[in-house]
């Protein structure tokens, strides 16, 4: 079959560019540095060795640019599953963490840590339990609501409870510490992976791959959840369970991935929309375009987001710029008669 | 064998379904006829245990209470109303869904399941639609489609919503020649139809729900001209002619039998 080929030289092709643009990634940055330099560093990685020259280079790459780029990497992959997830979950493929409320949710979780200066672990746990409850509130509002349950109904529920934990934030900066809180929360907020430390790596990794990790597994009853709740029930089902499962999973990787970096926008709606172009609706396989692909967005918009002025620009913002558009299209396919997804 | 035995149905006060009790024997073409709001959809939820009854719905003796979602997909399969694909899959994708009942919780459909859902797509004869969107065939191919993913998943009762809702006559005659070629080959198919024509050209027994009330029987002695009228509420007529040495029946509103229309 044609499409078996297409799919495997897609994914292929996926995973060369991400470890093509892993070591790219690593070579570039403010600080210049050789390129046999570079791979005799990183060769040095492996052996073992050091000399005095790969030394600085080691350190830079160990300190400053690895942790960036795996992180980069795993946030555009957890993300990108994550929008994916929803998608299939509320059957609308307008919909993401950011359009749902999760993102919101988990920032107000985060910026209250961030404020009331607590740990590393209070602030992704507080994020999490703020990005479950707006999720709840939308889903719920969506139940109750009298009117059809239309995709667009769903889409202003988000964007209503979006603006009530947006506006929760903005109130944490008004009565915020100018000289410490306020700068913190802003700077965090606009979407950034820099000041990405080993650290970081450590404690974010278990976390977006423990989310992650479920979605894959579940990925062909993702399949079946997306067909909606009675035909799923029908096909043997436990949609309840699943769902909740797959929401937390979704969640959880969200809140984690803004309680790192911050806002980063539009990535878990774009991302999954060009894997279903690339190979289709089946999640068994587009589930891993979308996880590769994501993966490999983040990374070369964070390049751009770190060389393409001498100060960095925000990456949130850069993502806006790219995303609003495609959710442009997005809409305009919706309303047509056979809709794309 | 689908039974129910004393089934009722509340939502809050009002009683949707009253005691009602029947027998279905395999290799059957059921048809469930009832006005708007009768409570047929509700039947069918009952039968598929996704809401709350009293009495006992039991298929081959067994309780579906006590059948765990993924027993009960592999007996009973259910095709909703034609309605707009929330999800585009292709035809094949659509039939391979049918086996995730048999899957264990982090398995993929492998060669077997593959080998199974190309087996129903062959019974049904579909099998040069496989690649096809699944939004971009025409409506009674869909309703194959979904048939094919009932055969795929191995139940040996099909629940149809309606399945020629919104069909055109060709697709109509497509998909109901292919129920009764099924039910003939050992299926019990129930499906629900607004059309006494339908059911009594093709049903080889009627489930008729009036205000919570079930009747069943025999085409001939369900739809009669009386019952019809009285289902409806207007006079119909039923009429038998013989088509090419076969008995048909068919039945027809009488004119001028409304009377707010008559006044107009």
């Amino acid at each position: 079959m044609g499409n078996t080929r297409k799919r495997r030289w897609v994914l292929l092709g996926l995973t060369l560019a991400l470890g093509l643009g892993v070591l790219i990634s690593g070579y570039l940055g403010k600080y210049p540095i050789a390129f046999h330099q570079y791979l005799e560093a990183i060769s040095g990685f492996f052996k073992g060795t050091t000399t005095p020259a790969t030394m600085r280079i080691q350190t830079i790459l160990m300190n400053v640019r690895w942790p960036r780029i795996i992180l980069a990497v795993l946030i555009g992959a957890g993300t990108s599953v994550a929008g994916a997830t929803y998608q299939a979950l509320f059957q609308n493929p307008m919909v993401s963490q950011d359009i749902l409320g999760a993102s919101q949710g988990a920032a107000f979780g985060a910026a209250l840590g961030l404020f009331l200066q607590q740990s590393y672990e209070i602030v992704v746990s507080w994020s999490f339990v703020f990005g479950l409850l707006a999720v709840s509130v939308v889903l719920f509002l969506n139940r109750i609501i009298p009117g059809n349950r239309s995709r667009l109904n769903m889409i202003l529920i988000g964007m209503i409870v979006s603006a009530l934990f947006s506006s929760a934030v903005s109130f944490l900066k008004l009565i915020g510490d100018p000289t410490n809180t306020l700068p913190a929360i802003t700077y965090w907020l606009m979407g950034s992976l820099s000041g990405i430390k080993m650290q970081d790596v450590y404690y974010a990794t278990p976390l977006l791959i423990g989310g992650m990790l479920p979605i894959m597994l579940l990925r062909w009853r993702l399949n079946v959840v997306a067909l909606g709740n009675e035909e799923a029930l029908s096909l043997g089902i436990n949609v309840t369970v699943l769902r909740s499962i797959l929401i937390v999973c979704a969640t959880l990787v969200t809140a984690t991935a803004v309680s790192v970096s911050g806002m980063i926008g539009w990535v878990g709606l774009v991302v999954p929309h060009f894997a279903r172009l690339l190979l289709g609706n089946n999640y068994r396989y587009t589930m891993w375009a979308t996880a590769l692909g994501g993966g490999l967005f983040l990374l070369i918009v964070d390049d751009f987001a770190r060389l393409l002025t001498t100060s960095e620009i925000p990456i949130g913002i850069l993502t806006s710029v790219v995303g609003a558009p495609v959710f442009l299209i997005l809409i305009a396919q919706n309303n047509r008669p056979t809709g794309g997804y | 064998m689908l039974t129910l035995k004393d089934v009722s149905v509340h939502f809050g006060k009002k009683q949707v379904l009253k005691n009602i009790s029947f027998n279905l024997d395999f290799g059957q073409s059921v048809c469930l006829l009832g006005q708007n709001g009768a409570g047929k959809t509700t039947l069918f939820r009952t039968i598929l245990n996704t809401i709350a009854y009293s009495g006992q719905v039991l298929i081959n003796d067994q309780p579906t209470k006590a059948l765990s979602r993924i027993q009960l997909a592999q007996k009973i399969a259910y095709i909703p109303q034609n309605h707009e694909v929330p999800v585009d899959f292709t035809v094949f994708e659509m039939v391979l869904l049918g086996t995730t009942a048999k899957l264990k919780t982090f398995q993929q459909p492998g060669p077997k399941e593959v080998a199974q859902a190309k087996a129903a797509l062959n019974r049904l004869g579909i099998a040069h639609l496989q690649d096809m969107p699944f939004s971009q065939i025409s409506g009674g191919e869909q309703q194959l489609v979904t048939i094919a993913r009932s055969l795929a998943q191995n139940s040996r009762v099909i629940i149809m919503d309606e399945p020629c809702a919104n069909l055109d006559f060709g697709n109509q005659t497509l998909v109901l020649e292919m129920i009764r070629q099924l039910t003939q080959q050992g299926l019990l198919i129930l499906q629900s139809t607004h059309d006494p024509n339908q059911a009594l050209r093709y049903a080889d027994q009627i489930l008729l729900l009036e205000s919570g009330h079930l009747s069943s029987g025999a085409p001939k002695e369900i739809l009669t001209s009386a019952r019809l009228s009285a289902l409806y509420g207007m006079p119909v007529q039923v009429f038998q002619v013989t088509v090419d040495g076969e008995e048909i029946q068919f039945c027809l509103a009488k004119k001028g039998g409304l009377p707010h229309v008559a006044n107009l």
